[in-house]
Protein backbone atom coordinates (compact mmCIF):
# COMPACT_ATOMS: atom_id res chain seq x y z
CA UNK A 1 0.00 0.00 0.00
CA UNK A 2 2.73 2.24 0.69
CA UNK A 3 4.48 1.85 -2.93
CA UNK A 4 0.72 2.89 -3.85
CA UNK A 5 0.82 6.28 -1.63
CA UNK A 6 4.68 6.78 -3.03
CA UNK A 7 3.66 6.02 -6.86
CA UNK A 8 0.97 8.50 -6.77
CA UNK A 9 2.77 11.06 -4.95
CA UNK A 10 5.80 10.79 -7.40
CA UNK A 11 3.31 11.28 -9.91
CA UNK A 12 1.54 14.25 -8.63
CA UNK A 13 5.40 15.66 -7.80
CA UNK A 14 5.96 15.40 -11.52
CA UNK A 15 2.97 17.46 -12.42
CA UNK A 16 3.81 20.24 -10.11
CA UNK A 17 7.40 20.07 -11.17
CA UNK A 18 6.22 20.53 -15.31
CA UNK A 19 4.46 23.53 -13.23
CA UNK A 20 7.32 24.84 -11.85
CA UNK A 21 9.47 24.27 -14.68
CA UNK A 22 7.20 26.16 -16.99
CA UNK A 23 6.56 29.05 -14.38
CA UNK A 24 10.81 29.40 -14.07
CA UNK A 25 10.78 29.24 -17.98
CA UNK A 26 8.57 32.28 -18.38
CA UNK A 27 10.06 34.13 -15.89
CA UNK A 28 13.43 33.72 -16.61
CA UNK A 29 13.26 33.21 -20.68
CA UNK A 30 13.42 36.35 -23.19
CA UNK A 31 9.99 37.75 -24.27
CA UNK A 32 10.86 37.02 -27.68
CA UNK A 33 11.89 33.65 -27.01
CA UNK A 34 15.88 32.09 -28.03
CA UNK A 35 16.75 32.08 -31.79
CA UNK A 36 19.56 30.76 -33.46
CA UNK A 37 20.41 32.37 -37.21
CA UNK A 38 16.96 32.86 -37.86
CA UNK A 39 15.39 29.17 -36.19
CA UNK A 40 13.42 29.62 -32.79
CA UNK A 41 14.44 27.30 -30.50
CA UNK A 42 12.72 28.33 -27.58
CA UNK A 43 8.97 29.58 -27.08
CA UNK A 44 8.15 33.72 -26.60
CA UNK A 45 7.72 33.99 -22.86
CA UNK A 46 4.76 36.48 -23.59
CA UNK A 47 1.64 35.70 -21.52
CA UNK A 48 -0.09 35.21 -25.15
CA UNK A 49 2.17 32.28 -25.91
CA UNK A 50 2.70 30.90 -22.43
CA UNK A 51 -0.14 31.96 -20.53
CA UNK A 52 0.45 31.81 -16.51
CA UNK A 53 -0.74 28.67 -14.94
CA UNK A 54 -2.69 30.14 -12.47
CA UNK A 55 -4.49 32.48 -15.42
CA UNK A 56 -5.71 28.92 -16.75
CA UNK A 57 -7.21 27.45 -13.89
CA UNK A 58 -8.70 31.30 -13.05
CA UNK A 59 -10.19 30.65 -16.81
CA UNK A 60 -11.26 27.04 -16.37
CA UNK A 61 -13.33 28.83 -13.51
CA UNK A 62 -15.14 32.01 -15.49
CA UNK A 63 -18.37 31.14 -17.92
CA UNK A 64 -17.29 29.84 -21.07
CA UNK A 65 -18.40 33.01 -23.19
CA UNK A 66 -20.29 36.57 -22.55
CA UNK A 67 -23.64 35.60 -23.11
CA UNK A 68 -26.00 34.88 -20.33
CA UNK A 69 -26.45 31.26 -18.42
CA UNK A 70 -23.23 30.17 -20.21
CA UNK A 71 -21.26 27.56 -17.90
CA UNK A 72 -18.15 27.87 -16.82
CA UNK A 73 -15.56 26.39 -18.82
CA UNK A 74 -14.24 23.20 -16.66
CA UNK A 75 -17.77 22.05 -16.81
CA UNK A 76 -18.26 22.22 -20.34
CA UNK A 77 -14.70 20.64 -21.53
CA UNK A 78 -15.17 18.24 -18.46
CA UNK A 79 -18.63 17.35 -20.25
CA UNK A 80 -17.48 17.09 -23.48
CA UNK A 81 -14.50 14.65 -22.53
CA UNK A 82 -16.98 12.47 -20.69
CA UNK A 83 -19.18 12.44 -24.01
CA UNK A 84 -15.65 12.09 -26.13
CA UNK A 85 -14.35 9.16 -23.37
CA UNK A 86 -17.54 6.87 -24.35
CA UNK A 87 -17.12 7.68 -27.88
CA UNK A 88 -13.08 6.21 -26.91
CA UNK A 89 -14.54 3.29 -24.65
CA UNK A 90 -17.41 2.57 -27.74
CA UNK A 91 -13.85 2.17 -30.29
CA UNK A 92 -11.47 0.65 -27.59
CA UNK A 93 -13.80 -2.55 -27.35
CA UNK A 94 -14.48 -2.57 -30.85
CA UNK A 95 -10.89 -2.48 -31.68
CA UNK A 96 -10.11 -5.33 -29.21
CA UNK A 97 -12.60 -7.16 -30.02
CA UNK A 98 -11.40 -7.11 -33.78
CA UNK A 99 -7.56 -7.14 -32.33
CA UNK A 100 -8.47 -10.17 -30.50
CA UNK A 101 -9.96 -12.01 -33.20
CA UNK A 102 -7.54 -11.31 -35.67
CA UNK A 103 -4.54 -12.63 -33.34
CA UNK A 104 -6.81 -15.78 -32.99
CA UNK A 105 -6.98 -16.16 -36.46
CA UNK A 106 -3.56 -15.57 -37.27
CA UNK A 107 -2.24 -18.36 -34.08
CA UNK A 108 -4.75 -20.47 -35.55
CA UNK A 109 -3.74 -20.74 -39.38
CA UNK A 110 0.04 -19.86 -40.24
CA UNK A 111 -1.15 -18.76 -43.48
CA UNK A 112 -3.32 -16.45 -42.16
CA UNK A 113 -0.32 -14.42 -39.65
CA UNK A 114 1.20 -14.60 -43.85
CA UNK A 115 -1.44 -13.28 -45.21
CA UNK A 116 -2.91 -10.73 -42.48
CA UNK A 117 -0.02 -9.60 -40.60
CA UNK A 118 1.54 -7.38 -43.21
CA UNK A 119 -1.95 -5.60 -44.31
CA UNK A 120 -2.64 -4.95 -40.35
CA UNK A 121 0.92 -3.19 -40.75
CA UNK A 122 -0.32 -1.40 -44.16
CA UNK A 123 -3.45 -0.24 -42.32
CA UNK A 124 -1.69 2.08 -39.57
CA UNK A 125 0.51 3.72 -42.21
CA UNK A 126 -2.88 5.26 -44.10
CA UNK A 127 -3.17 8.90 -42.53
CA UNK A 128 -6.25 9.16 -39.91
CA UNK A 129 -7.13 11.99 -41.90
CA UNK A 130 -7.77 10.88 -45.19
CA UNK A 131 -9.96 7.80 -43.50
CA UNK A 132 -12.38 10.31 -41.59
CA UNK A 133 -14.68 11.33 -43.94
CA UNK A 134 -14.75 8.26 -45.94
CA UNK A 135 -15.80 6.75 -42.80
CA UNK A 136 -18.28 9.44 -42.28
CA UNK A 137 -19.73 8.95 -45.78
CA UNK A 138 -20.04 5.45 -45.87
CA UNK A 139 -22.19 5.85 -42.19
CA UNK A 140 -24.06 8.26 -44.06
CA UNK A 141 -25.47 5.19 -46.55
CA UNK A 142 -25.56 2.74 -43.06
CA UNK A 143 -29.42 2.37 -42.14
CA UNK A 144 -31.56 -0.16 -41.33
CA UNK A 145 -35.30 0.37 -39.93
CA UNK A 146 -35.14 2.83 -37.66
CA UNK A 147 -31.42 2.74 -36.74
CA UNK A 148 -29.68 5.91 -37.91
CA UNK A 149 -26.11 6.45 -39.04
CA UNK A 150 -24.59 8.87 -35.99
CA UNK A 151 -21.74 11.05 -36.59
CA UNK A 152 -20.21 9.86 -33.10
CA UNK A 153 -20.55 6.13 -34.62
CA UNK A 154 -18.09 6.83 -37.57
CA UNK A 155 -16.10 8.74 -34.71
CA UNK A 156 -15.71 5.44 -32.61
CA UNK A 157 -15.01 3.49 -35.84
CA UNK A 158 -11.48 5.72 -36.08
CA UNK A 159 -10.91 4.96 -32.98
CA UNK A 160 -11.07 1.35 -33.02
CA UNK A 161 -8.98 1.36 -36.59
CA UNK A 162 -6.29 3.05 -34.26
CA UNK A 163 -6.67 0.51 -31.13
CA UNK A 164 -7.09 -2.77 -32.74
CA UNK A 165 -3.71 -2.63 -34.16
CA UNK A 166 -2.08 -2.66 -31.18
CA UNK A 167 -4.41 -5.35 -29.20
CA UNK A 168 -3.73 -7.93 -32.60
CA UNK A 169 -0.16 -7.60 -32.35
CA UNK A 170 -0.21 -8.43 -28.64
CA UNK A 171 -2.18 -10.61 -28.69
CA UNK A 172 -0.97 -12.81 -31.15
CA UNK A 173 2.60 -12.56 -29.02
CA UNK A 174 0.48 -12.90 -26.39
CA UNK A 175 -1.07 -16.27 -28.02
CA UNK A 176 1.93 -18.02 -29.52
CA UNK A 177 4.45 -16.99 -26.19
CA UNK A 178 3.98 -20.47 -24.80
CA UNK A 179 6.66 -22.48 -24.39
CA UNK A 180 7.18 -25.58 -26.93
CA UNK A 181 7.42 -27.83 -23.67
CA UNK A 182 4.35 -26.82 -22.67
CA UNK A 183 1.97 -27.15 -25.96
CA UNK A 184 3.63 -30.69 -26.55
CA UNK A 185 2.16 -31.76 -22.72
CA UNK A 186 -1.62 -30.21 -23.79
CA UNK A 187 -0.58 -32.29 -27.14
CA UNK A 188 0.10 -34.91 -25.46
CA UNK A 189 -3.09 -35.42 -23.11
CA UNK A 190 -5.18 -35.30 -26.42
CA UNK A 191 -6.23 -31.40 -26.05
CA UNK A 192 -7.61 -29.92 -28.83
CA UNK A 193 -7.04 -26.39 -30.28
CA UNK A 194 -9.88 -25.07 -28.08
CA UNK A 195 -8.95 -26.49 -24.80
CA UNK A 196 -4.83 -25.60 -25.32
CA UNK A 197 -6.28 -21.92 -26.17
CA UNK A 198 -8.29 -21.78 -22.72
CA UNK A 199 -5.93 -23.48 -20.35
CA UNK A 200 -2.50 -22.41 -22.00
CA UNK A 201 -2.61 -19.86 -24.67
CA UNK A 202 -5.27 -17.69 -22.98
CA UNK A 203 -3.66 -17.20 -19.50
CA UNK A 204 0.00 -17.17 -21.14
CA UNK A 205 -1.45 -14.33 -23.52
CA UNK A 206 -2.34 -11.93 -19.95
CA UNK A 207 1.19 -10.37 -19.33
CA UNK A 208 1.17 -9.41 -23.73
CA UNK A 209 -2.49 -8.16 -23.46
CA UNK A 210 -2.17 -5.64 -20.46
CA UNK A 211 0.14 -3.52 -22.18
CA UNK A 212 -1.26 -3.65 -25.35
CA UNK A 213 -5.19 -2.63 -23.95
CA UNK A 214 -3.67 0.29 -22.36
CA UNK A 215 -1.91 0.95 -26.06
CA UNK A 216 -5.16 0.54 -27.50
CA UNK A 217 -6.69 2.84 -24.91
CA UNK A 218 -4.25 5.99 -25.77
CA UNK A 219 -5.27 4.77 -29.26
CA UNK A 220 -8.46 5.19 -29.04
CA UNK A 221 -8.34 8.61 -27.12
CA UNK A 222 -5.91 9.96 -29.27
CA UNK A 223 -8.43 8.57 -32.47
CA UNK A 224 -11.37 9.71 -30.99
CA UNK A 225 -9.66 13.34 -30.44
CA UNK A 226 -8.65 13.50 -34.15
CA UNK A 227 -11.72 12.26 -35.47
CA UNK A 228 -13.56 14.35 -33.91
CA UNK A 229 -11.75 17.31 -35.01
CA UNK A 230 -11.75 15.85 -38.44
CA UNK A 231 -14.79 14.67 -38.80
CA UNK A 232 -16.62 18.16 -36.95
CA UNK A 233 -18.70 15.90 -34.80
CA UNK A 234 -20.34 18.30 -32.49
CA UNK A 235 -20.07 17.50 -28.17
CA UNK A 236 -16.65 16.25 -28.09
CA UNK A 237 -13.36 17.32 -26.56
CA UNK A 238 -11.95 17.45 -30.08
CA UNK A 239 -14.25 20.11 -31.43
CA UNK A 240 -13.76 21.75 -27.74
CA UNK A 241 -9.49 21.71 -28.64
CA UNK A 242 -10.28 23.24 -31.88
CA UNK A 243 -13.20 25.85 -30.94
CA UNK A 244 -11.11 27.10 -27.85
CA UNK A 245 -8.18 27.41 -29.53
CA UNK A 246 -9.36 29.91 -32.25
CA UNK A 247 -10.04 32.71 -29.86
CA UNK A 248 -6.46 32.16 -28.30
CA UNK A 249 -5.33 35.40 -29.39
CA UNK A 250 -7.94 36.91 -27.67
CA UNK A 251 -8.11 34.73 -24.86
CA UNK A 252 -4.74 32.54 -24.73
CA UNK A 253 -5.50 31.16 -21.28
CA UNK A 254 -8.90 29.15 -22.58
CA UNK A 255 -7.44 26.83 -24.79
CA UNK A 256 -5.68 25.02 -22.20
CA UNK A 257 -8.46 23.50 -20.17
CA UNK A 258 -9.83 21.28 -23.44
CA UNK A 259 -5.78 20.37 -23.64
CA UNK A 260 -5.58 19.24 -19.52
CA UNK A 261 -8.97 17.22 -20.05
CA UNK A 262 -7.54 15.24 -23.25
CA UNK A 263 -4.66 14.54 -21.07
CA UNK A 264 -7.10 13.45 -17.77
CA UNK A 265 -9.17 11.08 -20.52
CA UNK A 266 -5.69 9.10 -21.53
CA UNK A 267 -4.91 8.57 -17.74
CA UNK A 268 -8.81 7.58 -16.54
CA UNK A 269 -8.08 5.06 -19.79
CA UNK A 270 -5.16 4.08 -19.16
CA UNK A 271 -6.40 3.79 -15.10
CA UNK A 272 -9.70 1.80 -16.12
CA UNK A 273 -6.96 -0.71 -18.07
CA UNK A 274 -4.80 -1.01 -14.99
CA UNK A 275 -8.02 -1.99 -12.80
CA UNK A 276 -8.72 -4.68 -15.27
CA UNK A 277 -5.38 -6.03 -14.83
CA UNK A 278 -5.49 -5.87 -11.09
CA UNK A 279 -7.98 -8.37 -11.18
CA UNK A 280 -5.83 -10.73 -13.42
CA UNK A 281 -2.82 -10.80 -11.12
CA UNK A 282 -2.02 -14.22 -10.66
CA UNK A 283 -1.62 -14.21 -14.88
CA UNK A 284 1.06 -11.35 -14.87
CA UNK A 285 4.13 -13.33 -13.63
CA UNK A 286 6.21 -11.52 -16.06
CA UNK A 287 4.87 -8.74 -17.26
CA UNK A 288 6.17 -7.42 -20.74
CA UNK A 289 6.51 -3.82 -22.90
CA UNK A 290 5.98 -4.03 -26.43
CA UNK B 1 -1.03 -59.19 -19.23
CA UNK B 2 2.69 -59.65 -19.14
CA UNK B 3 2.51 -61.24 -22.62
CA UNK B 4 0.76 -58.22 -24.47
CA UNK B 5 2.95 -55.91 -26.46
CA UNK B 6 2.60 -52.38 -25.19
CA UNK B 7 4.73 -50.46 -27.95
CA UNK B 8 5.60 -51.64 -31.73
CA UNK B 9 7.65 -49.93 -33.93
CA UNK B 10 8.69 -51.35 -37.11
CA UNK B 11 11.14 -50.27 -39.20
CA UNK B 12 11.01 -46.69 -38.31
CA UNK B 13 12.80 -43.63 -40.14
CA UNK B 14 13.24 -40.34 -39.22
CA UNK B 15 14.91 -37.61 -41.36
CA UNK B 16 14.86 -34.20 -40.40
CA UNK B 17 14.94 -31.93 -43.45
CA UNK B 18 17.46 -29.05 -43.30
CA UNK B 19 17.73 -26.02 -45.61
CA UNK B 20 20.35 -27.76 -47.73
CA UNK B 21 21.13 -31.24 -48.38
CA UNK B 22 19.74 -33.97 -47.61
CA UNK B 23 18.59 -33.68 -44.65
CA UNK B 24 19.85 -34.99 -40.62
CA UNK B 25 18.79 -38.90 -40.69
CA UNK B 26 17.97 -39.56 -36.93
CA UNK B 27 16.62 -42.91 -37.34
CA UNK B 28 17.12 -45.29 -39.57
CA UNK B 29 15.04 -48.87 -39.62
CA UNK B 30 14.65 -49.10 -35.79
CA UNK B 31 12.48 -51.87 -35.19
CA UNK B 32 11.13 -52.39 -30.95
CA UNK B 33 9.11 -54.21 -29.24
CA UNK B 34 8.32 -53.47 -25.44
CA UNK B 35 5.95 -55.80 -23.85
CA UNK B 36 3.35 -54.61 -20.94
CA UNK B 37 4.76 -54.25 -18.22
CA UNK B 38 8.38 -54.26 -18.78
CA UNK B 39 11.02 -51.53 -17.99
CA UNK B 40 13.20 -50.49 -20.63
CA UNK B 41 16.03 -48.06 -20.68
CA UNK B 42 17.24 -46.53 -23.86
CA UNK B 43 21.23 -45.60 -23.48
CA UNK B 44 23.31 -43.74 -25.38
CA UNK B 45 25.52 -40.83 -26.33
CA UNK B 46 23.74 -37.89 -27.03
CA UNK B 47 21.73 -36.90 -30.40
CA UNK B 48 21.81 -40.38 -31.33
CA UNK B 49 17.81 -40.58 -31.49
CA UNK B 50 16.40 -41.61 -28.00
CA UNK B 51 14.68 -38.87 -27.88
CA UNK B 52 13.29 -38.60 -31.20
CA UNK B 53 12.28 -42.05 -30.80
CA UNK B 54 10.07 -41.87 -27.44
CA UNK B 55 8.73 -38.58 -29.89
CA UNK B 56 7.55 -40.81 -32.35
CA UNK B 57 5.76 -43.03 -29.88
CA UNK B 58 4.07 -40.16 -28.19
CA UNK B 59 3.04 -39.30 -31.35
CA UNK B 60 5.05 -35.75 -30.96
CA UNK B 61 6.10 -35.91 -34.42
CA UNK B 62 5.58 -38.44 -37.06
CA UNK B 63 8.19 -41.27 -38.65
CA UNK B 64 9.51 -40.43 -42.13
CA UNK B 65 8.69 -43.75 -42.89
CA UNK B 66 8.13 -47.45 -40.71
CA UNK B 67 4.74 -47.88 -38.43
CA UNK B 68 4.73 -47.43 -34.87
CA UNK B 69 1.35 -48.88 -32.63
CA UNK B 70 0.77 -48.27 -28.86
CA UNK B 71 -1.07 -51.11 -27.15
CA UNK B 72 -2.44 -52.28 -30.70
CA UNK B 73 -3.32 -49.00 -32.04
CA UNK B 74 -1.90 -46.36 -34.00
CA UNK B 75 0.33 -43.98 -32.37
CA UNK B 76 -1.86 -40.92 -32.82
CA UNK B 77 -4.83 -42.95 -31.95
CA UNK B 78 -3.69 -43.91 -28.84
CA UNK B 79 -2.08 -40.76 -27.84
CA UNK B 80 -5.82 -39.53 -28.64
CA UNK B 81 -7.27 -41.96 -26.52
CA UNK B 82 -4.69 -41.53 -23.62
CA UNK B 83 -3.76 -45.05 -23.50
CA UNK B 84 -0.59 -43.58 -21.35
CA UNK B 85 1.12 -40.71 -19.89
CA UNK B 86 4.23 -39.30 -20.43
CA UNK B 87 6.54 -37.48 -17.79
CA UNK B 88 8.82 -35.06 -19.64
CA UNK B 89 12.15 -34.52 -19.10
CA UNK B 90 11.91 -30.65 -17.54
CA UNK B 91 8.92 -29.75 -15.10
CA UNK B 92 6.99 -27.58 -17.42
CA UNK B 93 4.64 -26.82 -14.85
CA UNK B 94 2.13 -23.71 -15.47
CA UNK B 95 3.51 -20.96 -13.41
CA UNK B 96 -0.14 -19.07 -13.15
CA UNK B 97 -1.40 -22.36 -11.64
CA UNK B 98 -1.02 -23.78 -7.66
CA UNK B 99 0.97 -26.84 -7.64
CA UNK B 100 -2.25 -28.48 -6.56
CA UNK B 101 -4.02 -26.84 -9.91
CA UNK B 102 -1.09 -28.17 -12.02
CA UNK B 103 -1.84 -31.40 -10.63
CA UNK B 104 -5.20 -31.17 -11.61
CA UNK B 105 -4.97 -29.80 -14.96
CA UNK B 106 -4.77 -33.66 -16.85
CA UNK B 107 -8.26 -34.07 -15.43
CA UNK B 108 -9.99 -31.10 -15.91
CA UNK B 109 -8.92 -31.36 -19.61
CA UNK B 110 -10.71 -34.96 -19.29
CA UNK B 111 -13.82 -33.28 -17.80
CA UNK B 112 -12.98 -35.08 -14.72
CA UNK B 113 -16.21 -33.44 -12.28
CA UNK B 114 -14.38 -31.15 -9.64
CA UNK B 115 -15.20 -33.25 -6.71
CA UNK B 116 -13.32 -36.22 -7.68
CA UNK B 117 -10.65 -34.22 -9.19
CA UNK B 118 -10.00 -32.62 -5.49
CA UNK B 119 -10.01 -36.39 -4.09
CA UNK B 120 -7.81 -37.93 -6.64
CA UNK B 121 -4.81 -34.68 -6.55
CA UNK B 122 -4.89 -34.98 -2.53
CA UNK B 123 -3.82 -39.05 -3.22
CA UNK B 124 -1.54 -38.43 -5.93
CA UNK B 125 0.33 -35.66 -3.35
CA UNK B 126 0.54 -37.99 -0.28
CA UNK B 127 1.70 -40.88 -3.21
CA UNK B 128 4.69 -38.42 -4.08
CA UNK B 129 4.98 -36.91 -0.43
CA UNK B 130 3.85 -33.81 -0.97
CA UNK B 131 1.09 -34.09 1.24
CA UNK B 132 2.79 -32.73 4.21
CA UNK B 133 3.25 -29.73 2.07
CA UNK B 134 -0.37 -29.67 0.43
CA UNK B 135 -1.19 -26.70 2.99
CA UNK B 136 1.64 -24.57 1.47
CA UNK B 137 1.25 -25.84 -2.04
CA UNK B 138 -2.61 -24.81 -2.37
CA UNK B 139 -1.72 -21.36 -2.83
CA UNK B 140 1.93 -21.19 -3.46
CA UNK B 141 3.04 -21.30 -7.00
CA UNK B 142 5.66 -23.58 -8.89
CA UNK B 143 7.70 -21.02 -8.40
CA UNK B 144 8.19 -21.05 -5.13
CA UNK B 145 9.02 -24.73 -4.69
CA UNK B 146 12.39 -26.22 -4.85
CA UNK B 147 13.36 -28.09 -7.87
CA UNK B 148 12.77 -31.48 -6.74
CA UNK B 149 9.21 -30.48 -5.62
CA UNK B 150 8.70 -29.04 -9.07
CA UNK B 151 9.51 -32.18 -10.35
CA UNK B 152 7.70 -34.38 -7.81
CA UNK B 153 4.77 -31.66 -8.83
CA UNK B 154 4.83 -32.63 -12.34
CA UNK B 155 5.31 -36.41 -12.14
CA UNK B 156 1.74 -37.09 -10.55
CA UNK B 157 0.28 -35.93 -13.77
CA UNK B 158 0.91 -38.91 -15.80
CA UNK B 159 -0.47 -41.32 -13.71
CA UNK B 160 -3.73 -38.79 -12.93
CA UNK B 161 -4.36 -39.21 -16.26
CA UNK B 162 -3.77 -42.81 -16.44
CA UNK B 163 -5.72 -44.05 -13.77
CA UNK B 164 -8.77 -42.12 -15.07
CA UNK B 165 -8.37 -43.42 -18.61
CA UNK B 166 -8.09 -47.21 -16.28
CA UNK B 167 -5.13 -48.15 -18.09
CA UNK B 168 -1.63 -49.66 -16.96
CA UNK B 169 0.69 -46.10 -16.95
CA UNK B 170 3.84 -46.62 -19.08
CA UNK B 171 6.27 -43.62 -19.25
CA UNK B 172 7.96 -43.63 -21.76
CA UNK B 173 11.16 -42.01 -20.33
Amino acid sequence: MTGLVRRIGLGALAIVLLGVIWELYKAVGPAEGVDVAGLQLLPRTTDLAMPHIWDMIARALEPVNSSEGSPPVWTSVLLAGLSSLGTASVGLLIGSIVGFGLALLMQRFRVAESAVLPWLVLSQTVPLIALAPLIVSWGGRVQFGTFEWERWMSVAVIAAYLAFFPVAVGALRGLQSPDEINVELFHAYGSGWWATLRYLRLPASVPYLLPALRLGAASAIIGTVVAEVSTGAKGGIGRLIIEYAQSGSSDPAKAYSPIAVAVIMGLAAAGIVALAGATLKRYRRNEVTV
Amino acid sequence: MSHAIAVQVSHVTKIFPVKKGDGVTALAEVSLTVNAGEFVSLIGPSGCGKSTLLRLIADLDQPTSGAVTVFGKPAHQARLDQDYGIAFQSAGLLPWRTVEANIELPLQLHRVPAATRRARVAELMSLVGLSDFAANFRTSSPAACSSGSRLRGRSPRAPSCCSWTSRSARSTR
